[in-house]
């Protein structure tokens, strides 16, 4: 009994000594927050992770009357193809939405701890990277949804402002300038980013985002009827114009008229100096599959956007007496085009880079390059071994000196009403000489029956097409509602070598043509474009019913 | 052109890693144990512990080596080599004290003491207390209980208990911490420059710096009987559970930018009853046992602190419904005729690519539109709870026979309710048109020969996602019975034994799993998970020997 009890006394001694480790535990591989944000290497590291919100590859212009899309993209929401036929319904929760305003979290943080490191002009580039990708986030958000709750600060479960109402979109558009001239400031210049750092945010690109938004703010502004443009259309001309001054930048050119245009977008286009932000890819670090996917042809091009393309006189088929027209071969109506539609679309015959090598395609619509509307989409496409296979490793040029040329003269028209030869040569022109077309100038205009506007915007849909523009450029426009219900039509099949390439296909029953004889991917009977209601997207509504009340949601949602 | 090449068939790569982990526990008390007067047996004990565990682990990896037949790190590329390390600790400490006292073998006290405080929780939100008492009644030692003939032992029991709970905290819960690097496939930073690794900082999370212990609070009031000279033995048992203080998901608006923490704003209660009856005998040459046993719980949301908000589909928490609870649409049928479909896309929210075959689903709140919120706050929309994941009246039956020289066992059990829905691959028909759809759609959905076909008309676009949507189309009950165990056996008579030099020899054979019957399409095991993603269930037999030397 009594060597029983000494042991147990001795026990209990032994754990109320206790071991080495003491209740107040530390990580060990992790820094806590209290000892961070002292250095403005810190920073630096806090910035890198705002570059993973820039956007990558993506389907967005299948949303357009431009482009159709394909069961199967990876990753589509339910329903990929029903923003652009208007019967989208609205989700519960949306990704634009959650990652934008945790982006805006991680900025409004960085920020904050910012001012309070005191470490002042030393961290100054980092608070600019911050204060840009600030900007873009609510760049995305208000193009997407209109006004949205501005959030200015990091906010925690019991902050009241988890439930601000909505701001009006020029009060969005206002705060993303104010950002982007504050960051302008605190950026470095393209030209001064060491070889390490290639792919950071540059003054360039603040104002290349600048003149966007505003741009956006200000044909809204003018054809919605919401109020005076000019300050807008202003600020436009003004990013526009710094940036082109600033001599940073230049058009990709290295491979000549034929062949520029169509390698800027894929591996030999990285890191040239048209780029002004890219969401960068590289072999063993990340890569992408976007080649492959759009070999299966998720994403392919209308009969709308294959119309556009002047011919190389510098007219429009309509009245060009060099267009051959559709019938007999399927090439014939890529003869005599602005170079531009062979670099975008394959044209039936030419070589696409596959695996064992260039080989001939012909779009077609059955088979392994089935399309449905017949044309396929060369864009995009790299010729390199390892995009085929998974290891894609070129940039999405979200940001690119063509854009802000492009910019900048539908800014100076839509404000002064006109704009001169000489603004034409330094921006379309510039871009028209880049692929040997000939120039715009406003007497060739009159003396053709042409109008400047609509040059300017088929100019910009040209060059910018599949880059993820065009429905905002039709919401902004307002010419949503005239051009989104117009039937999804393809090339012309009745008659021509499309149908004798595919003549097992029965017209009426595994195919559908219009009175012309060209193929209707999407008839109009089955799109729509309720007007205000499709101009803006619904706020999602698991967040109108979270919000207290506070989140109206869009008109006609 | 091929669907599918191997990526890189000739990368190659070697992971090497390394960790070691230390648990140390150590438990020290006293105990102090007497009977007094020969009747009030009095036992006390008092201790307390000290746990603590550290883990640390390190890799390293190469790719691209140049030779297939030596492996050392060396030998890779350095220009895609990682290495990585991580580490954790953790402490717990308690203290314990029980009191027991025993009146005469009939009246029956215990109450014991326990603090715990854990390293995870915040400094001041450490400690929890969590006291129990039981008291038992063992009715058979009483006087009068000589009129109770028919019970050999009679005993009626309550108790009351805490225990605390910090599961899902995690190691440094309270502490704001900062993460380097994200994890695969963005494990490589982003590529500034010429193919840069640059390593990106973020906040690993919103931290609560209140949160502690989970409470979970147990009453239980029972009783144990055998009778009829313990032919009959019977167990009941009512228990009221309640977890205070637990650790639920709130949702708040995304404009807060990041994931809240769970936080100790919730209560569940769980209440139910368990019984068992088991009955023993013999007749003739034949000993016989069997026992059923049934129990069931309910438990219910009490407050879940936030917002009342649900989704479509399984909702782990929502106040005022059981754990993992479905809501869906309320199935209406197939539209038939165009005047059908014509009245249908009347409403708002069915989708514009709705044509004849597709599913209807009722608008309950009348609003003109099939929504999944109403438009008031409290109002469900057109959503209605289908059921919950959680199984309800769960049962088993034990057999026991034996007969001369065989023996029979036999073990059922089943569960009375349950709902499932399948979700991922395999909840609808071409979930991606690559996929084959499961066999039991097969005949079975609407087509123009077959107007009255139960599911809708197969479809690649994005009209079967409406189809096939959380409803009670696909809400599917999982109750089931199963034969669990089936096991036959012989043993050898004593005479030949014995004459091998073997003391016994029994020969059987066995059976795991070979019979059950469900309500579930498609083959899937009752008990398989909601995306189906199971290897088959088996059925085992077996036959075997027990032999004694």
């Amino acid at each position: 009994m009594k060597t029983q009890a000494t042991a147990a006394r001795i026990g209990v001694c032994l754990v109320l000594a206790g071991a080495c480790n003491p209740l107040d535990l530390n990580p060990k591989d992790q820094i806590s927050d209290a000892s961070f944000w002292k250095s403005p290497d810190q920073f630096e590291l806090a910035a890198n992770d705002f570059y993973f919100s820039l956007k990558g590859p993506n389907y967005t212009e299948i949303n357009s009357d431009i482009a159709f899309g394909v069961s199967g993209i990876p990753n589509p929401p339910p329903d990929f193809r029903s923003v652009s036929n208007g019967s989208y319904l609205p989700p519960a929760n949306s990704s634009v939405w959650d990652d934008a305003y945790t982006g805006i979290r991680a900025t409004n943080y960085l920020l904050q701890k910012a001012v309070e490191s005191g470490l002042g002009a030393q961290i100054d580039r980092w608070v600019g990277e911050a204060r840009f990708f600030r900007a873009y986030h609510y760049w995305n958000l208000v193009k997407t949804y209109g006004g949205v709750p501005l959030i200015t600060k990091v906010l925690d479960v019991s902050s009241a402002e988890v439930y601000t109402p909505r701001s009006t979109q020029q009060q969005i558009i206002d705060f993303i300038i104010g950002d982007l001239d504050t960051a302008a400031a605190k950026l470095e210049k393209q030209s001064q980013l060491s070889p390490a750092e290639l792919g950071r945010v540059t003054q360039g690109a603040a104002l290349a985002l600048k003149a966007r938004a505003a741009l956006y703010q200000g044909t809204w502004l003018k054809y919605h009827v919401e109020g005076d443009p000019t300050a807008m259309l202003t600020a436009a001309i003004t990013a526009g114009q710094q940036l082109i001054a600033s001599n940073e930048y230049d058009l990709y050119r290295d491979h000549g008229t034929d062949s520029s245009y169509k390698y800027l977008f894929i591996l030999q286009g990285d890191d040239s100096k048209e780029v002004i932000l890219a969401r960068r890819y590289w072999a063993g670090r990340y890569t992408h599959n976007w080649t492959r996917e759009l070999w299966f042809n998720y994403m392919i091009p209308t009969k709308k956007l294959a119309d556009m393309y002047l011919c190389t006189d510098g007219l429009p088929i309509a009245t060009s007496p060099l267009f051959r027209g559709y019938d007999s071969l399927e090439t014939t109506e890529f003869q005599n085009r602005d170079p531009r539609m062979a670099m975008t679309f394959v044209v039936p015959g030419s070589d696409v880079f596959q695996e064992k090598g260039f080989q001939p395609v012909f779009p077609g619509f059955t088979g392994s390059s089935a399309t449905r509307t017949g044309y396929m989409l060369r864009k995009f496409l790299d010729e390199t071994v390892e995009a085929t296979q998974f290891a894609g490793e070129y940039d999405f040029k979200e940001f690119r000196y063509g854009e802000v040329l492009l910019n900048l003269a539908e800014a100076l028209f839509e404000r002064d009403g006109t704009i001169s030869d000489a603004n034409l040569n330094g921006t379309i022109n510039l871009l028209r000489g880049r692929v040997g077309m000939p120039a715009l100038n406003n007497a060739f205009v009159t003396s053709n029956g042409l109008d400047m506007l609509t040059e300017i915007r088929r100019e910009r849909t040209v060059e910018l097409a599949f880059e993820g523009f065009r429905r905002d450029d039709l919401r902004r426009w307002k010419t949503a509602d005239t051009e989104m219900p117009q039937a999804l039509r393809g090339v012309k099949f009745v008659g021509t070598e499309y149908q004798h390439r595919d003549s097992t296909l029965v017209v009426g029953v595994d195919i559908q043509v219009d009175a012309g004889g060209f193929v209707v991917a999407e008839a109009a009977a089955s799109r729509q474009f309720i007007v205000p209601k499709h101009y803006l997207d619904p706020i999602p509504l698991q967040q109108v019913q979270l919000s207290h009340g506070t989140l109206t949601q869009n008109p006609g949602w | 052109m091929a669907y599918y090449s191997i990526a890189n068939p000739d990368q190659n790569w070697v992971t090497r890693s390394d960790s070691e982990g230390t648990h140390r526990n150590y438990i020290g008390y006293i105990q102090y144990s007497k009977l007094f007067a020969d009747k009030h047996q009095v036992e006390i004990m008092a201790g307390a512990s000290h746990e603590d565990s550290d883990v640390d682990g390190f890799n390293a990896g190469r790719s691209d080596f140049l030779n297939q037949d030596v492996w050392g790190l060396g030998l890779g590329s350095s220009a895609t080599m990682s290495n990585n390390e991580s580490g954790g600790h953790w402490t717990l400490r308690s203290g314990f004290s029980r009191l027991s006292y025993m009146f005469k073998n009939k009246y029956m006290l215990d109450a014991n003491l326990r603090w715990d405080a854990s390293s995870r929780f915040a400094p001041g939100h450490r400690w929890g207390f969590f006291p129990g008492v039981a008291v038992a009644w063992r009715l058979t030692e009483e006087p009068f209980a000589r009129h109770l003939l028919a019970f050999d032992n009679l005993k009626l029991r309550a108790s009351y208990g805490e225990t605390g709970n910090q599961e899902g905290i995690n190691l440094y819960d309270y502490l704001q911490l900062i993460t380097i690097g994200r994890p695969w496939p963005l494990d490589r930073g982003y590529p500034f420059g010429q193919g840069g690794q640059d390593q990106p900082a973020f906040l690993s999370g919103m931290v609560s710096k209140i949160r502690t212990w989970e409470t979970i609070a147990t009453s239980n009031v029972g009783v144990d009987a055998t009778m009829f000279s313990s032919k009959l033995d019977v167990t009941l048992d009512y228990f009221i559970k309640r977890n205070k203080d637990m650790l639920i998901p709130v949702a708040y608006p995304s404009l807060l930018g990041a994931v809240p923490p769970y936080s100790n704003a919730g209560e569940l209660k769980t209440w139910g009853f368990e019984t068992s009856l088991g009955w023993k005998g013999q007749v003739a040459g034949l000993q016989y046992s069997a026992r059923v046993s049934l129990s069931d719980a309910k438990n219910k949301v009490v407050n879940y602190g936030g917002q009342d908000t649900y989704v479509l589909g399984l909702n782990y928490v929502r106040q005022g419904y059981p754990v993992n609870t479905y809501f869906g649409y309320v199935f209406d049928g197939l539209i038939r005729t165009q005047a059908e479909l014509d009245a249908y896309k009347q409403l708002q929210g069915v989708p514009s690519d709705i044509g004849i075959g597709d599913a209807k689903y009722k608008d309950l709140n009348h609003d003109g539109k099939i929504s999944l919120y109403g438009d008031t706050p409290g109002q469900d929309g057109d959503v209605v709870n289908l059921g919950s994941a959680t199984p309800r009246f769960i049962y088993g039956m034990n057999l026991n026979l034996t007969w001369k020289s065989f023996d029979l066992g036999v073990f059922m059990q089943g569960v009375g309710n349950r709902t499932l829905i399948r979700t991922d691959d395999y909840s609808m028909p071409w979930s991606d048109w690559w996929r084959q759809p499961p066999l039991f759609y097969y005949g079975n959905t609407w087509n123009e020969d077959r107007p009255n076909a139960p599911y809708p008309r197969l479809s690649h676009g994005s009209i079967r996602y409406w189809n096939y949507q959380p409803s009670t189309l696909t809400a599917i009950n999982a109750a089931y019975l199963r034969l669990k165990n089936l096991q036959i056996g012989y043993s050898l008579p004593e005479a030949l034994t014995r004459r091998a030099g073997l003391s016994r020899a029994r020969i059987y054979f066995s059976g795991f799993d070979l019979w059950e019957t469900d309500q579930v399409p498609g083959g899937w095991d009752p008990e398989a998970s909601a995306n189906g993603f199971n290897y088959p269930f088996q059925r085992l037999y077996s036959v075997g020997a027990d032999i004694t030397f």
